[in-house]
């Protein structure tokens, strides 16, 4: 009779794992955060969640960023899509017009979320056709890095805040000659050719342009073609560095970490490239020179639901982990970006770093600007706005040509 | 002629081939450099901190020697995990595509049978269809198959590229080694199989080696289907992991450089010790292919 009785607990013992086993949901978070941060940081945020949702896994799908893209949609068509979805504003209209992403608006509305709506970044959450489709993981205000020692060199004693100074200490540095240049803006053709809307757009906003109006392409308006006729100037005055048509916006970064150019517009996470690589570089961040508008290009990690899958209260369980106040400053320090939960800023800010500092100044005093999340094909968009403003440097057209080619040739791509 | 005269043409013509070995040379010289420059460059990176890479006036010879680079590769084990990993796959593609592309010559090299010709040109036609054009349908039928996301995925997409290429080779280099040998061996008692292995094999060996080379140069440095049919990064070979080190904003050059250097060392020294070999069989391959 023992045998009876011991096979009886074995079978209890294997249904009781089983039944652990089963109860044990994976999700599956598809990103590229983990190959630009610290090595391991995203692995130990899953192995802490996971410790505290014993029934849900994760798992981590790293992607090359030139690749989630493409991944995403690829996936997606043969079902093999991610619960969570890393994000960039950019891709929005693409991905809502195949339907990959989940409206988020019934999640954010639930009692027990561990943040307040009202405290995330607010351009990744307006609205599109009445529904929110992603939250900020975290945010990077765009920022202009000055490398002190030219500015000095050049004669002058304080970063520019407005594109008259800018201009002029652009042009001083450039004469500093060495192969130093004032700035350099980055129109390679090579993909993903995003160039314009690293340094143009930020510019454009900081004089108080658009180019967008609602969701249709308005490049062609006045504040677009002097924002243009800007840029040729600077060029004229030989205050760019040589090569725009084939510089990236690496090799602009690059050259900046090399002491090669005076400014860099980009995103302040850059910091963190610009000071671990050149920790000698007399360095500081600061607005965008304006021309009359203290407005800045917002950037960010977001993140969003699948559509297709069918783990999404699971998927969301793991979102609201990551934007609660505490993981999200770890998260926003490990990428030295600004929160996406922006109650987390006191911790961010807690001795944070003079570059950190600015960023923090600029989010409180200026006005943030995102439009490529409703712009429709922004992607196609930009490698448009690249040929056509190569075209203006090169003298082949004036900005307000350059200007109405991208505003027609932007409506025929989404005809 | 005089005696005279014979000299004169004599030294004119060792001055001429002088300077036409001196002219050979140079040319050489240059080609080679202008090769192995992206080479060079490569190792130079690698050993200095970024901000040198980007310094003015280029320098080939780094200012400060810098093996950071390479300790942050080899430190991260996922770096060690694509490394692993890419050896798996050329090592077990290489085998299985020797094992089975040998015996598929043997039988086209030394049989006939109904349709050998045109199975023999189906399998040279599958050379000329561009891979990138399989990407999707590979990717259905992987998926389908359930081994996407798994070496035994990536194991089957590259046997279908170089299994044909090892057929044509071997077959072509078989096709030069006499049939008399198959009969001597034969007499002295050999079965097909004994006659392939104990006689033909070691005759083909430069064949072999060539083809194990190319079969494992296909898979050590295969990117797009090895980025499209794994998801994890536990599945990841060197040249994705390569492509890591491109991100958002940025890109980590020493160490993409350390590890493309560290990437290409196998293939350099598996090249440079069978070199002979591979020479010697592409060409007899080439002949009868």
């Amino acid at each position: 009779m023992k045998f009876p009785s011991v096979m009886k607990s074995v079978m209890a013992g294997a249904m009781l794992c089983a039944g652990s086993a089963s109860a044990q949901t994976e999700i599956e978070w598809l990103q590229w955060f983990a190959a630009e941060n610290v090595d391991g940081f995203y692995e130990s945020l899953v192995e802490e969640f996971e410790a505290s949702h014993p029934d849900i896994t994760v798992k981590l799908v790293t992607q090359p960023f030139g690749k989630v893209r493409e991944s995403i949609v690829t996936d997606s068509a043969i079902g093999l899509g991610s619960d969570v979805l890393g994000l960039n504003m950019p891709w929005t209209s693409e991905f809502l017009e195949i339907g990959l992403l989940e409206p988020l608006d019934d999640y954010l509305a639930r009692d027990d979320n561990s943040f307040a709506t009202a405290d995330l970044v607010q351009a990744p959450i307006g609205k599109i056709d009445g529904q929110v489709w992603m939250v900020p993981l975290n945010a990077f205000p765009f920022v202009m890095h000055v490398n002190m020692d030219l500015v000095e060199q050049a004669g002058f004693t304080a970063p520019p805040t407005t594109w008259e100074e800018f201009s002029e200490q652009a042009t001083a540095i450039a004469a500093l000659g060495d192969g130093i240049s004032g700035f350099g803006i980055p129109l390679s053709s090579q993909p993903p050719a995003n160039g314009p809307i690293l340094t143009f757009l930020p510019l454009l906003y900081a004089n108080g342009g658009r180019i967008m109006d609602g969701t249709t392409p308005n490049f062609d308006n006045p504040k677009v073609v002097e924002t243009l006729q800007y840029i040729a100037d600077l060029n004229d005055a030989g205050a760019l560095a040589p090569g725009a048509a084939s510089r990236t916006g690496g090799v602009d970064l690059e050259e900046f970490i090399a002491g090669r150019t005076g400014f860099l517009i980009s995103p302040g996470v850059h910091a963190q490239a610009i000071e671990g690589r050149n920790a000698d570089l007399n360095y500081v961040a600061a607005a965008v020179p304006n021309n009359g508008t203290k407005a800045y290009r917002v950037h960010g990690w977001e993140l969003g639901i699948s559509s297709g899958s069918d783990k999404k209260d699971e998927a969301w369980t793991f979102i609201n982990f990551l934007l609660s106040k505490d993981v999200n400053a770890r998260v926003a320090a490990a990428s030295n970006a600004l929160p996406g939960n922006l109650s987390a800023l006191d911790i961010v800010g807690e001795g944070a770093g003079d570059v950190m500092q600015s960023q923090i100044a600029i989010l409180a005093n200026d006005e943030p600007v995102e439009e490529l999340r409703q712009a429709p094909n922004a992607v196609g968009s930009w490698s448009l706005m690249t040929e056509e403003m190569q075209a203006m440097l090169r003298g082949d057209q004036t900005p307000q040509e350059a200007a109405t080619k991208v505003q027609s040739r932007w409506l025929d791509l989404i005809d | 002629m005089s005696d005279t005269a014979t000299n004169h043409a004599s030294v004119n013509e060792e001055r001429q081939k002088f300077y036409r070995r001196v002219m050979v040379y140079v040319a050489l010289t240059v080609v080679t450099l202008i090769l192995a420059f992206p080479i060079i460059w490569m190792v130079s990176v690698s050993l200095k901190p970024t901000v040198e890479t980007f310094s003015l006036p280029p320098r080939l010879i780094p200012e400060t020697l810098s093996f950071d680079g390479y300790v942050r590769v080899l430190e991260n084990p996922q770096f060690r995990r694509f490394l692993l990993n890419s050896y798996i796959l050329g090592l077990v593609v290489t085998l299985l595509s020797l094992v089975i592309g040998t015996l598929a010559a043997f039988g086209f090299s030394r049989y006939r049978f109904f349709g050998d010709k045109t199975a023999k040109l189906f399998v040279i036609t599958t050379q000329m269809v561009p891979t990138i054009t399989l990407l999707i349908p590979f990717f259905g039928v992987i998926v389908w198959l359930r081994l996407y996301d798994s070496i035994w995925g990536l194991i089957l997409t590259y046997l279908t590229f170089s299994l044909p290429y090892a057929v044509i080779m071997m077959n072509g280099y078989l096709d030069t080694i006499p049939k008399d040998f198959d009969e001597a061996a034969t007499i002295d008692g050999c079965g097909p199989l004994g006659v392939l292995f104990r006689v033909l094999l070691p005759v083909a060996m430069p064949g072999i080696i060539s083809t194990a080379v190319y079969t494992f140069l296909l898979s050590w440095n295969e990117f797009l289907f090895a980025l499209a049919l794994t998801r994890s990064i536990e599945m990841r070979t060197v040249p994705v992991g390569i492509s890591m080190m491109v991100g958002e904003f940025g890109l980590k050059w020493d160490e993409m450089m350390a590890f493309s250097v560290i990437g290409s060392l196998p293939v350099l020294i598996l090249f440079m010790l069978v070199q002979r070999f591979v020479v010697s069989g592409l060409s007899a391959g080439g002949i009868k292919g």
